[in-house]
């Protein structure tokens, strides 16, 4: 005995592996559990590769926005040891300073935006300039010479000027060189009021207009790797105060970042959530597949092979599986990515070199794998480890081992997919409080079922008499079934409603991301801003538009103050973390219409009737109004020049803030503010043809300053249509996934089923009686599942809309109907379908099979 | 007055394709012959042996003369129809009026009960009073306090009356019997086949059984006697 285990050792446990391997991939078990295996990979790859693409577009986006990585506002220079610090680590640094000043052309003045740049300006994103005024820009890398000014388009007609003219900032006269038709930083502060003039930061002292007390915005600019900048953010924080601002990618990110910050959290709930199913489906067939094994153990057991040996074989086979599925799934995830990816290049082709497959992140792809490791381990190898406690006595009697080892291995079954779970669900997420959701979603849903089951098996055993298998007809014979078999019925309705459940969160979510972002940027959605336009020009601009066919949003006054009291107190001590509250730092664009704007929603209290107007009254945007603790009826006092007013809150509202139409955080009835001088602001769609008229409409209105977000406005249409198509094949994905889990789910209990439907035929069943009653049996488990799917989906999307999304929710009544009747109808054909077999070979050899 | 035959086999044959290269007696084509020209003919109310070693075909024999399988040649008749001339629902439906079968495993569906599964052939053909019929049998194999038992909760013996009493509910005119005393003791064995003996004189069944236990075969009215696929 000792000479045969000793001789045992020395077996190629390998060789044996990879011998019944081949043979056992016929088997579907080890299918399923391949191709969910290679879901898996795929869609983490997938999923994680174009995470981090997206996650580079929102920083580019950002930098170009902030024409720098990071920014330091400062209302006064700072140290010079700051900016030396920062090149000490290698950070790259530039600086610009903004003052409002006058400009002088001969006997023209006017007041202008000054911004003095440093060599190096702009870190990020491109200056662009012509050589006439309203001829087409072209990109530059320089910056104005010392002793010359690049000015903006709208001051040539203003100061009757051309290029090559001589005018004066303070003491300097400088040489117009170059048109100013766009900075990358220009911002949507709608600070820059005054048209934009750029001189070079070494001419500053000799205008001599920056004096102690002048209004000055002074911005560093920071460019660098990543772990240097955020070196230099802990070094510098401490040494910041109130009045410095620093501006991360976070804070100077434009609106685009948003619509991409969601389609990323989509991306990773929708790729965990596929995993989350391949995970069950693996769970499943590896159970499967284990018990299909244990004669085979117990046989190999009985020829001297010890369980630890056995537990090698079987876990060499599962280990070759994942790491061909980790491979194939790899690849069809890189494929995959290049493929959406391309796509997004277009849309900024500076980043287009960034898209070869060298510069494909491959660090990403270390999550796919650290996936299937996880689920591997935790899914698929603890139910092959329990063959360990699989008695050899079985070769003799099929008995199942129910001793205190089998059970500590079904302890470990669950432990280890308990782990999987929720060691996958952080591992996407990186968020404790998704984990949770989902988790709850899930005590929710089993809870559900228990209650279901107990109620279907009432109903249908008090329909008449539970005696027998109801075998006259199919319709009784297959709902006799879902009652006979009432614990496998359970397991059933769990699983399958678990996986349409998770498939039609991602469809609600997707249905309502998709609406979303659609119906903030319809097509014709405005793409130019109109600031600065004085009240006399009002019915000039509105008629001038007119003539042109084209529609304004509306123009609305614009009175800047700011908010200094809050029911008598000092806003910032009223205000917890008051000095937090931008808002309190900086003037407010303060506006006053009869009508409330069609796209704000009022959600406490009420606007006020033209009829009633009060001049007291002030509408405060929701989200500030939250900030601000306000509630109705508190007295704010505005400082609006060198004026005080006082109001009381009527309302608060929501605003649509990604729509580009003016919007406004207070606003006023008209009595209100009609004393203060006042500027009016509008938005306007124009399309590529109508975008020349724009020169004309500068030189008819020097004065007006126009903001182009037409380019912005492109690029998020085009990212937004990419994103939809990226989600929708992480939508097939989770549909493959979820189909896995049903097809596990029925081979479970095929092998019962082939063997009922055989000792059936003999008995003289039709084929029909047999397939039919499956088709009904599957059916009706299917229709509960979709039942129970579409109410705790409804609960969960509830949960992570107003959570993760912070968008509104709505019931979706219309799935309440289809999805139930679709998932029985879809159940039903695929019982059908996997048990047709058994009318078409004969009973005697599913009899004997199964002797 | 010729009593007319219930079952007849002529020249019955069954090949299985094989790919095995260690089957002995494979043809030119790859295929395993497993029966060869067999010719069985029974009366009603007879019954019949098969006998044989191991492997030796009996009960592919008994599935094709029951129509759970078609010979790859000859023709078997029952009650006058040729099964292979039927197509499986025509042999369902065949089997569902006139044939009962006694499996040397039982074949209970485990998620019944006793008195379900017996009641299981009497709903299919749908006998109103199945109910009452599966139990009249249940009691006549002695098992009327084991109603509402499962499989799992019965001994093997017990599970093989079930199975007889599942076989005999729907009186038909052939019973097909299956070694139905290969998995169990000698003594429970014996009774079953008492009872099996029994209710198929008072029923007036037709009796086909499989057997390698030589008395019992001889309890036959007929012994078919198999050798490697033929008749000996």
């Amino acid at each position: 005995m000792t000479e045969r285990v000793i001789s045992l050792k020395n077996v190629k446990l390998f060789k044996i592996s990879a011998k019944l391997l081949k043979k056992e991939f016929r088997q579907r078990e080890l299918k399923i559990l391949f191709f969910a295996a290679l879901i898996s990979v795929a869609t983490v790859s997938l999923v994680s590769l174009l995470g981090d693409h997206l996650q580079r577009l929102i920083v580019h986006s950002s930098s170009q926005f902030l024409a720098a990585d990071r920014q330091l506002n400062s209302p006064r220079s700072i140290p010079d040891g700051w900016l030396k610090t920062a090149e000490s680590m290698g950070i790259e640094t530039a600086q610009t300073l903004s003052f409002a000043s006058m400009l002088f052309a001969g006997e023209q003045m006017q007041l202008v935006s000054v911004k003095a740049v440093s060599d190096r300006y702009p870190l990020k994103g491109t200056l662009e300039t012509s050589e006439k005024p309203f001829s087409p820009s072209v990109a530059t890398h320089e910056i104005p010479a010392p002793g010359t000014i690049w000015i903006n388009p709208r001051l040539f007609p203003l100061l009757s000027i051309d290029v090559g003219a001589v005018i004066s900032v303070g003491d300097k006269d400088f040489v117009v060189s170059r048109v100013l038709s766009r900075e990358p930083d220009v911002g949507f502060g709608f600070s820059a009021l005054a048209p934009r003039v750029m001189i070079n930061l070494a001419d500053l002292n000799a205008t001599g207009v920056v004096q102690p007390g002048s209004r000055l915005s002074w911005r560093y600019l920071f460019s660098g790797g990543e772990s240097e900048l955020k070196a230099l953010e802990l070094w510098l924080q401490p040494k910041l105060s109130g009045s410095h601002q620093w501006v991360g990618v976070k804070e100077g990110r434009p609106a685009i970042a948003s619509s991409m910050d969601k389609a990323e959290t989509y991306l990773l709930l929708g790729g965990s959530l596929a995993v989350l199913l391949a995970g069950v489906a693996i769970a499943m067939s590896s159970r499967q597949f284990a018990e299909k094994q244990a004669e085979t153990v117990a046989l190999l057991k009985t020829l001297g092979l010890k369980g630890s040996q056995l537990v090698v074989i079987f876990s060499l086979q599962i280990l070759f599986l994942g790491l061909v599925a980790g491979a194939l799934g790899t690849l069809l995830g890189v494929v995959g990515f290049m493929m959406g990816a391309s796509s997004l290049g277009v849309i900024f082709p500076e980043l287009n070199n960034a898209l070869t497959l060298h510069n494909v992140e491959f660090s990403s792809l270390f999550v796919g794998w650290l996936t299937v490791a996880i689920v591997m381990l935790t899914f698929a190898l603890p139910p092959i480890i329990k063959l360990k406690a699989v008695p050899p006595m079985r070769v003799l009697r099929k008995e199942q081992s129910n001793d205190a080892a089998s059970r500590a291995y079904n302890g470990l079954i669950w432990v280890g997919g308990s782990i999987g779970i929720c060691s996958l669900l952080y591992l996407y997420s990186g968020d404790w409080t998704l984990v949770l959701i989902l988790l709850m979603a899930f005590v929710l849903l089993s809870s559900l079922l228990l209650l279901f089951s107990v109620l279907v098996i009432n109903i249908v055993a008090k329909g008449g008499g539970l005696v027998g298998t109801r075998a006259g007809s199919f319709v009784q014979l297959g709902l006799a079934s879902v009652v006979r078999r009432r614990w496998q019925s359970v397991f059933q309705v769990l699983f399958f409603s678990l996986a349409l459940m998770l498939l039609a969160i991602i469809y609600l979510t997707r249905t309502s991301l998709l609406g979303d972002w659609q119906s903030q940027l319809p097509t014709g959605a405005p793409n130019h801003f109109l600031i600065n336009i004085a009240e006399e020009q009002v019915s000039d601009v509105n008629t001038y538009f007119d003539r042109k066919n084209v529609e304004t949003s509306g123009l609305y006054p614009m009175v800047r103050g700011r908010l200094t009291h809050i029911n008598s107190m000092p806003a910032k001590m009223a205000v917890s973390k008051g000095s937090n509250v931008n808002a309190l730092n900086r003037e407010l664009n303060l506006t006053w219409t009869d009508n409330l704007p069609s796209d704000n929603t009022i959600v406490k209290g009420e606007w006020w009737h033209a009829a009633e107007q009060e001049k007291n009254r002030v509408s405060v945007e929701s989200t500030l109004a939250e900030k601000l603790g306000l509630i109705l009826g508190d007295q704010l006092s505005f400082t609006i020049g060198d004026q005080k007013i006082e109001v009381e809150v009527q309302s608060i509202r929501t605003v649509a803030w990604e729509n580009m139409r003016p919007n406004f955080y207070m606003i006023f009835p008209k009595g209100a503010l009609i004393n203060f001088s006042s500027s009016y602001i509008t938005s306007v769609y124009l399309s590529p043809s109508q975008k020349v008229a724009l020169n004309d409409f500068s030189r008819s209105f020097p004065t007006v300053t126009i903001l182009e977000i037409d380019q912005l406005i492109d690029k998020i249409q085009t990212i937004i249509v990419q994103v939809s198509s990226v989600i929708s094949l992480i939508m097939y994905l989770i549909l493959a996934a979820a189909a896995l889990v049903v097809i596990a789910l029925i081979n479970i209990s095929m092998g019962e089923r082939y063997r009922e439907g055989a000792l059936l035929r003999t008995l003289g069943a039709k084929s029909k009686l047999i397939v039919w009653s499956q088709f009904v049996e599957f059916g009706v488990i299917g229709l509960l599942s979709g039942f129970v799917a579409i109410v705790s989906a409804e609960l969960v999307v509830w949960a992570i809309q107003s959570k993760l999304f912070n968008a509104s929710f709505s019931w979706h009544f219309e799935i309440w109907l289809w999805l139930p009747i679709l998932s029985g109808l879809l159940i039903g054909s695929a019982g059908f379908y996997l048990v047709r077999r058994v009318t078409t070979v004969p009973p005697l050899s599913i009899l004997r099979q199964n002797d | 007055m010729v009593e007319p035959f219930v079952i007849k086999a002529q020249n019955l044959s069954k090949r299985v394709s094989s790919v095995d290269r260690t089957a002995v007696r494979t043809t030119e084509n790859n295929s395993l012959q497993i029966l060869s020209g067999i010719d069985v003919e029974i009366k009603k109310g007879d019954s019949l042996a098969i006998v044989g070693r191991s492997g030796s075909g009996k009960t592919t024999l008994l599935g094709l003369l029951a129509g759970l399988d078609l010979p790859s040649e000859g023709a078997v008749y029952i009650l006058d129809r040729n099964l292979s001339a039927m197509d499986e629902d025509e042999r369902a439906e065949l089997r569902a009026k006139h044939i009962g079968f006694i499996f040397q495993s039982f074949q209970l569906l485990p998620s019944l009960s006793a008195l379900e599964n017996v009641m299981l052939p009497l709903e299919l053909r749908g006998d109103k009073q199945a109910q009452s019929e599966a139990g009249k049998f249940l009691e006549r194999v002695g098992l009327s306090e084991r109603l509402d038992h499962h499989p799992h909760q019965l001994s093997g013996g017990e599970q093989q009356r079930v199975a007889i009493a599942r076989a005999f509910a729907c009186k038909p005119s052939i019973l097909f019997a299956d070694e139905p005393t290969g998995n169990l003791d000698r003594e429970t064995g014996q009774q079953i086949i008492e009872l099996l003996f029994e209710l198929n004189r008072t029923e007036h069944t037709t009796l086909v059984m499989v057997t390698h236990d030589d008395s019992l075969a001889k309890k036959c009215k007929h012994i078919l006697r198999i050798d490697g696929g033929r008749q000996v």
